[in-house]
């Protein structure tokens, strides 16, 4: 009997509650935005979403999850024409995917068009087909690039250093890292003069990313041949492994978060770490090392380059608001909007918001990171990138724990790349 | 007969969902996995393709072999120390709400918190169990960086969030079971250990027979420890059969190759189950 | 109680709860503390930060209501329905190939989610179920029914047949001799299924990511992985967030773990 009861309460209580979703008309449009959880998004959130909402009547709703499930979300939506959302943010490593399999509207016809303020780097990761670069197969290689996405916070690997150690200039050449790193590291007093991510596939790529380009290496040609193993990128990985001594023992573990812990704890004296980071240092429930960081452009070699990652965001096809959406993308990208977002702290896309004096002053890691976004270098366009990306990573991480034998596992890498490759058709010959 | 009747209308319900449940998606990865999906176009079908390649592909076959061990092991442990925990807590002892309510926390706590908090454990540089291996022996302990220890590691996480639920089934079966057979026993003289391996696990068996399934299947399909604390690495240590699949489907888009790698893992998974349940049947 | 049985339950108890300790011990640090090098083993500088910021920045007192509330209908849903199918298969369909039985009950639990979600996803949304409650509750149902069935049955096997036949010759009815015999002694296994069935529910993620969006019906699991970010984890928030989301749970488990031993002497029927 008792349980009948139960019963009949929880599904009473089930059924009204369904309901009372049901039936609740909205007086005005809801613009749906979908994205994964950072801090570089917060402010964007908590600040310019509301101002939004009262300049222009048009409300909001944030959704996140994490990275790999919003992933996921934005994929089904995509797929199957939800309609769920009106806006995606994205990984700029997305956009080819997305825009590729038509998950995205076109903003040219949406009327947007960019104006010169934008930084050219940031604006570029827009565009499919790419502008420069190889086409992936499938992709017309004359077709015009269209813009399907924009910019809406940026974020590149910059150099995080120690001022107290490095003096007030920063370290240009990699050479100079090697050094101080051999003279000040004292491992038994945890002291690290370098950190990496070394996490196999993502992680370990993207901290080896600027050490590739910059000892001269790419990861393909102009015909998609791997390059992985060239003269260039083996010396990158031989400078790579030769700092393993001066650096924490677990680091085959760590990803972004514990190579970013290292050096808030005060334990590492340098590592090149994602932007949003920035804020964090001086901030002393995050960090022990209030003050004492420096920023610049992670240094070069022969080269001297950053790597991209923004953030970016796209009108959804199935966007049930897309003027809207539109209007709030316009609206963000404007200079003056840009210029205050930049002097609340967030990271800008425009050139005259990074160089805003009441900016800089409040953040003054601008100057660097407005630098590192102009020698900014994305990851290859193509929407199998990743699987490639996995491929190279594992072998590098193989790298990391033998800490050694560079030139085998860079060729065991682009050998198994190649035949990916192949498989999925990448040589027509 | 009217109790006939009234069964199948009892049974319906669940027999129907079930169906629905195990036809529809099974035939929808069926049909996924004799596909290609290039970028931006309409799907292709390539027949058996997929599967061709997946014969040639050492990759995933390793990560099968690996998630056959992870499950064998982390079965077999968490069975005998389950069985282990409800015999010695089968009787009345003080405390004893609390105490089984506890013993069972670390299977209610989400398994993507468990993982970031052995994550936490066993970082070689700030963990825990690093620090105490340091202070006894003055050599910090990488776990999850070291390709022999990794696995392990992973499995004894699962052994600590999972070794609870054989402990609450089988404490249940005890408890469950009639008090006759066990009190004419005892009158008989029979040992605790007679009592125990004659009576006990084989009036046990169909309980055992389920919880044994019910873990290995969940842990042929484990997931979010793996994807939280070590990635699949270092190397491929730890790639484990759904980390491959998700990788596949998801992060490189090759949603025609994933299906037919999760079909593959069904069919390993459906082998195993019916091993293990012709060897119960066959132990009476 | 021997005081070796009592070391062993005691050394059970300290490899159990000291993980559980550290969530704990780090939902109560601030970020800076949590990678702290040695390992602080009670919080230095100790803060309800992170409690705080859960619940006014992240939404989760709503997450916690949905799961509790999705959970907890598909759990009773399906108990109720799947006792009587096990009843029903235990007495009445003995002879059911036993292989069969468990194939058709698996196979649901053996398909990778990634495999169901899309057909799932395009039912649902047909019938305006996406990001409701109900579109959960009835997944989770459906999902849990089987395996209820499944396991209450082995539940119900172990109950000689000839217990209830001696209360019918008695002149009970097959009703009164289900409710006064049969169900007091797989009560131990009704309250281990309940309890196993709701913390599988109640943790479930990945169908809960895809099947909703938004606070209106997401449930702790996707607001609390919400909370791994791109490039870092607030350790802290996630450990605080574990700690809620586990506290339902336990105090679910506490109020039923007495069923879990037998409660009354049913030696006596014969």
């Amino acid at each position: 009997m008792l349980r009948r009861q139960f019963l009949k309460n929880s599904l009473g209580a089930a059924s009204a509650v369904a309901l009372s979703g049901c039936g609740s008309r909205e007086s005005r449009v809801q613009l749906t935005f979908g994205s994964y959880a950072d801090p570089g998004v917060d402010i964007l959130k908590d600040e310019f979403l509301p101002e939004f909402e009262k300049a222009t009547g048009i409300a909001t709703e944030w959704v996140e999850a994490d990275f790999s499930g919003w992933f996921q979300k934005a994929l089904n939506d995509g797929e199957t024409k939800a309609g769920a959302f009106d806006i995606y943010v994205m990984d700029d490593l997305w956009v080819p995917r997305f825009a590729g399999a038509g998950y995205l509207a076109n903003l040219e016809e949406l009327g947007f068009q960019p104006d010169p303020d934008f930084l050219p780097t940031a604006i570029d990761l827009g565009y499919w087909p790419p502008k420069t670069g190889p086409r992936q197969p499938g992709v017309d290689p004359a077709a015009k690039p269209t813009l399907f996405s924009l910019p809406i916070v940026s974020d590149v690997q910059i150099l995080f250093y120690r001022r107290d150690v490095f003096g007030n200039t920063p370290p240009v050449a990699w050479e100079d890292i090697a050094r101080v790193a051999r003279e000040h590291s004292n491992p038994a007093q945890r002291k690290f003069g370098w950190v990496t991510r070394g996490v196999r596939g993502n992680p370990i790529m993207n901290s080896f990313f600027v050490l590739l380009h910059d000892f001269g290496g790419t990861e393909f040609d102009e015909q998609w041949r791997v390059t992985f193993n060239s003269p260039q990128a083996i010396e990158a990985l031989e400078f790579y492994l030769s700092l393993l001594p001066y650096e924490p023992e677990g680091v085959a573990e760590f990803d972004s978060d514990q190579e970013g812990e290292t050096l808030l704890q005060g334990n590492a004296l340098a590592a090149t770490i994602w932007t949003g980071w920035c804020r964090q240092t001086d901030d002393p429930s995050r960090s022990r090392v209030v003050n004492k960081i420096g920023f610049a452009v992670p240094p070069g070699h022969e080269k001297r380059v950053a790597k991209l990652g923004l953030f970016m965001a796209g009108v959804a096809a199935s966007a049930p608001h897309k003027k809207e959406a539109a209007e709030f993308l316009k609206w963000f990208s404007r200079s003056d909007v840009q210029v205050r977002f930049a002097r609340a702290g967030g990271i800008p896309f425009k050139t005259s918001a990074f160089k805003d004096e009441q900016a800089r002053s409040n953040s003054r890691w601008l100057d660097a990171i407005l630098d590192a976004m102009t020698v900014g270098v994305p990851s290859p366009r193509t929407s199998d990138w990743s699987k490639v990306e996995d491929i190279l990573g594992t072998h590098l991480n193989l790298a990391l724990l033998d800490k050694g034998k560079a030139k085998q596992h860079l060729d065991a890498a682009s050998a198994e790349a190649t035949a990916f490759l192949k498989s999925v058709g990448y040589y027509a010959s | 007969m009217r109790a006939k009747r009234l069964s199948w209308a009892l049974i319906a319900p669940t027999a129907l969902f079930a169906l629905a449940m195990t036809v529809l998606p099974l035939g929808y990865s069926l049909l996924t996995s004799f596909q290609e999906f290039p970028l931006g176009r309409a799907p292709v079908f390539v027949g058996l393709q997929n599967y061709r390649n997946l014969l040639q592909d050492n990759n995933f076959q390793n990560s099968l072999i690996t998630t056959l061990i992870f499950t064998v092991a982390a079965t077999a442990v968490e069975f005998v120390l389950g069985l282990g925990l409800a015999l010695l807590l089968k009787d009345e002892f003080p405390f004893q709400g609390v105490i089984r309510s506890s013993l069972i926390i670390p299977m209610v706590i989400a398994p993507v918190v468990v993982g970031i908090i052995w994550r936490l454990l066993y970082n070689a540089d700030v963990g825990l169990f690093s620090f105490l291996v340091q202070t006894l022996t003055g050599k910090s302990l990488s776990v999850l960086s070291n390709t022999s220890l990794a696995l392990p590691a992973l499995i004894l996480v699962d052994i600590w969030e999972w070794t609870p639920f054989m402990f609450l089934i089988l404490l249940a079966g005890i408890q469950s079971l009639p008090t006759e057979p066990f009190e004419a026993a005892r009158v008989d003289g029979a040992s605790a250990w007679n009592i125990f391996v004659h009576l006990t696990l084989p009036m046990l068996r169909p309980v055992i027979a389920v919880a044994v399934l019910i873990r290995a299947l969940d842990a042929f399909t484990v997931f979010d420890q793996v994807f939280v604390l070590t990635q699949g690495g270092p190397g491929t240590a730890t790639e484990v059969a759904t980390l491959m699949i998700y990788k596949t489907a998801f992060r490189f888009s090759q949603f025609g190759y994933g299906a037919a790698m999760a079909v593959a893992l069904l069919l390993l998974v459906a082998c195993f189950s019916t091993a293990v349940t012709r060897a119960f049947k066959g132990a009476s | 109680m021997t005081w070796v049985r009592v070391a062993l339950i005691v050394l059970a108890l300290l490899i159990t709860l000291l993980p559980v300790y550290w969530m704990v011990n780090t939902s109560l640090k601030t970020q800076v503390e949590v990678f702290t090098s040695p390992p602080t083993l009670v919080p230095q500088n100790p803060t309800l930060q992170n409690y705080i910021g859960l619940f006014t920045r992240r939404h989760l007192g709503k997450y916690l209501l949905n799961s509790i509330v999705i959970a907890g209908s598909a759990v009773l849903l399906s108990l109720l329905l799947g006792s009587l199918a096990a009843y029903a298969l235990a007495r009445f369909a003995r002879d059911l190939g036993e292989q069969k039985l468990n194939f058709w009950v698996l196979a649901p639990r053996m398909i990778p989610p990634v495999a169901l979600v899309v057909p799932l996803f395009l039912i649902l949304q047909k019938f305006g179920l996406i990001n409701r409650q109900l579109g959960l509750i009835l997944v989770y149902t459906a999902f849990n029914l089987p395996f209820v069935a499944w396991m209450m049955r082995s539940f119900f096997l172990e109950i000689p047949v000839d217990l209830e036949e001696a209360a019918m010759v008695d002149g009970a009815s097959r009703l009164r001799s289900f409710r006064e015999i049969v169900l007091p002694l797989v009560a131990p296994g009704m309250a281990a299924t309940a309890i196993f069935s709701l913390i599988i529910t109640y943790n479930e993620f990945f169908f809960a990511l895809i099947l909703t969006s938004t606070p209106r019906a997401a449930t702790l699991p996707v607001g609390t992985a919400a909370l791994i970010g791109k490039t870092q984890t607030l350790y802290g928030e996630m450990a605080a967030a574990g700690v809620v989301a586990a506290v339902p749970l336990v105090i679910f488990a506490l109020l039923v773990q007495r069923h879990l031993v037998r409660g009354l002497t049913m030696g006596a029927v014969k």
